[in-house]
């Protein structure tokens, strides 16, 4: 028998040496499940916030029957379209059709792995960062992978076969790209200011003041883009629903028509996560006494609310008059703000 | 009727074509950071094959690019599962919903009528013009991000030369302006 116990011991001896050896590893890989799970579960809050407050800015109730204050209605509408017949018409090609979800929500999930929401503190002699990776260059990191979420809206108009979801297709892949510029010109004076392109690096750098105040113009440029980027309303030609019958999505059922509106979702929990931390402060509370991440995630939750006061309060405008706006107004301002940060910071 | 052959000889190897180097290439560098990520120990208990060696060896050379890669791993984890849980999402409702098909159901949307036309047609040359502008302002805007990052230790000269640069820019947007490239009739 004394094999077997030395054996026993020795396999033991193997898994405690390999879990210590490897305690970051295993320490990321929870954190990464962790924040994959929390950004997910937030999109049916978030769907119930916006129907909820689009209720009472039009004068009704909204959602009020599935559970306190109708909080369960995301939840059972996600059910029910779960085990809707998902759809694929003969002339589409099935396996883009099938990709071009995947992909927004696969690029949704993953911008957020850099965005960090929280100081760091420690826990059983482990630091914890409150974040899922801490790339030097998260911001970049950001813009790329959000960047290829253009990729499943054209697959997903392309691959339809579908007159109003090519024209949905191409509508976004134009009005993205277009804004696309002014999003990464206007972070360009903060990463000026800061010197880096990490997040967490710009977050430290507001410590005594907030962004905001230095950078109004870039501000509001940087917001105006990221609403934009996440295709909602006044800018939400892609999937107008009047003229377009919901544009590039028109040909989806069920889940795969959700997550569509899934990865737009996590996409304006990430823009309004990003406009925190670059202009507001992160989770910098200047003096009031609230846990950083309470701090974060207050300000987060108060640019989401200002993403549904937009679409409820302004009509959208016209295709030309968006491009024009984000060539002719957005582009040059972007330049002047960088040049007029520049002449500041060199004298 | 749809021209199915138009569609299947012309669009769809476009697709593939743009599409697959660029995704193989992203995943290969993933892994491969993911690999590299762990600790050195990992790889301890068992007999370094000669590629693990020569990779260790690189790794331990390079401690700026170890320290890249290792930046990477919780990236990589967080895609990977990402990616199982997208992929998760159109198989399950592939598989739980009912399937009951019938031609009419099966015809694109067309608000009631059958399609008359194939929607591969012609479309407005603004979009290729905007596309091409984005191109060449984008790569124009990359070279900013450097310049930004390093602004303190270049000083006045860089700051004039980048004066400089984004003076042939303006001048570059403005003849797209007067030409009439930024306008939609």
């Amino acid at each position: 028998m004394d094999w077997i116990t030395e054996f026993l011991d020795e396999l033991w001896d193997f898994i405690v040496q390999s879990l210590a050896d490897n305690i970051p590893l295993i320490v990321g890989s929870v954190k990464a499940v962790v924040i994959a799970v929390a950004v997910m579960s937030v999109v049916p809050f978030l769907v119930w916030l916006e129907r909820r407050l689009m209720g009472r800015f039009q004068v009704r109730l909204g959602p009020n029957r599935v559970g306190p204050f109708g909080f369960g209605q995301p939840m059972a509408d996600t059910i029910k379209l779960l085990f809707k017949e998902s759809i694929i018409q003969t002339s589409a090609d099935k396996f883009l059709f099938h990709l071009a979800p995947a992909v927004v929500v696969f690029t949704a999930i993953v911008a957020f792995a850099v965005i960090p929401f929280g100081a760091p503190f420690e826990i059983f002699g482990q630091n914890i960062e409150l974040w899922g990776a801490n790339i030097n260059s998260g911001i970049l990191f950001v813009f790329a992978i959000s960047g290829m979420g253009i990729y499943g809206m054209v697959i997903a108009g392309l691959s339809s076969n579908n007159k109003y979801s090519l024209m949905g297709g191409l509508r976004s892949s134009a009005q993205m790209i277009s804004y696309e510029l002014t999003l990464g010109l206007s972070a360009l004076s903060i990463i000026l200011l800061t010197g880096s392109l990490s997040l967490v690096d710009m977050v430290k750098a507001q410590e005594t003041v907030p962004f905001i105040l230095i950078q109004p113009l870039a501000f509001l440029l940087f917001f105006i883009a990221g609403v934009a980027e996440t295709n909602r309303a006044p800018f939400d030609l892609p999937e107008a629903e009047q003229e377009l019958v919901a544009g590039f999505h028109t040909e989806y059922t069920g889940m795969k028509f959700a997550m569509f509106f899934m990865g737009e979702y996590i996409n304006m929990v990430t823009m309004s996560a990003l406009v925190t931390l670059l202009f507001l402060g992160g989770w910098n509370s200047y003096g009031i006494p609230v846990w950083p991440i309470v701090s974060f995630a207050a300000k987060v939750v108060f640019l989401l609310c200002v993403f549904i006061w937009l679409r409820s309060t302004f009509p959208r405008i016209r295709y030309d008059r968006l491009m024009t706006f984000g060539w002719k107004v957005l582009l040059p301002l972007c330049l002047l703000n960088l040049l007029i940060t520049g002449t500041i910071k060199v004298m | 009727m749809i021209d199915k052959n138009y569609w299947l000889g012309y669009i769809r190897p476009s697709i593939y074509q743009y599409l697959a180097p660029f995704t193989t290439i992203q995943l290969t560098v993933y892994l491969w950071g993911f690999k590299a990520g762990c600790p050195e120990e990992f790889f301890r208990r068992k007999k370094y094959t000669k590629t693990e060696f020569l990779f260790n060896s690189f790794a331990a050379k390079l401690p700026f690019l170890k320290d890249m890669l290792e930046q990477y791993t919780g990236a990589a984890i967080m895609l990977l599962f990402a990616l199982g849980i997208a992929c998760g999402m159109v198989t399950m409702t592939s598989l739980l919903g009912p399937k009951r098909h019938f031609a009419d159901k099966m015809e694109p949307f067309e608000c009631g009528e059958s399609q008359l036309v194939s929607p591969h047609q012609r479309f407005s040359v603004k979009f290729y013009l905007v596309a091409v502008l984005f191109v060449l302002f984008d790569i124009e805007a990359i070279f900013f991000f450097p310049w930004a990052v390093l602004f303190k230790r270049l000083g006045l000269f860089g700051f004039v030369e980048m004066l400089l640069f984004i003076l042939i820019l303006g001048v570059g947007l403005l003849y797209v302006w007067k030409r009439g490239g930024l306008d939609w009739e």
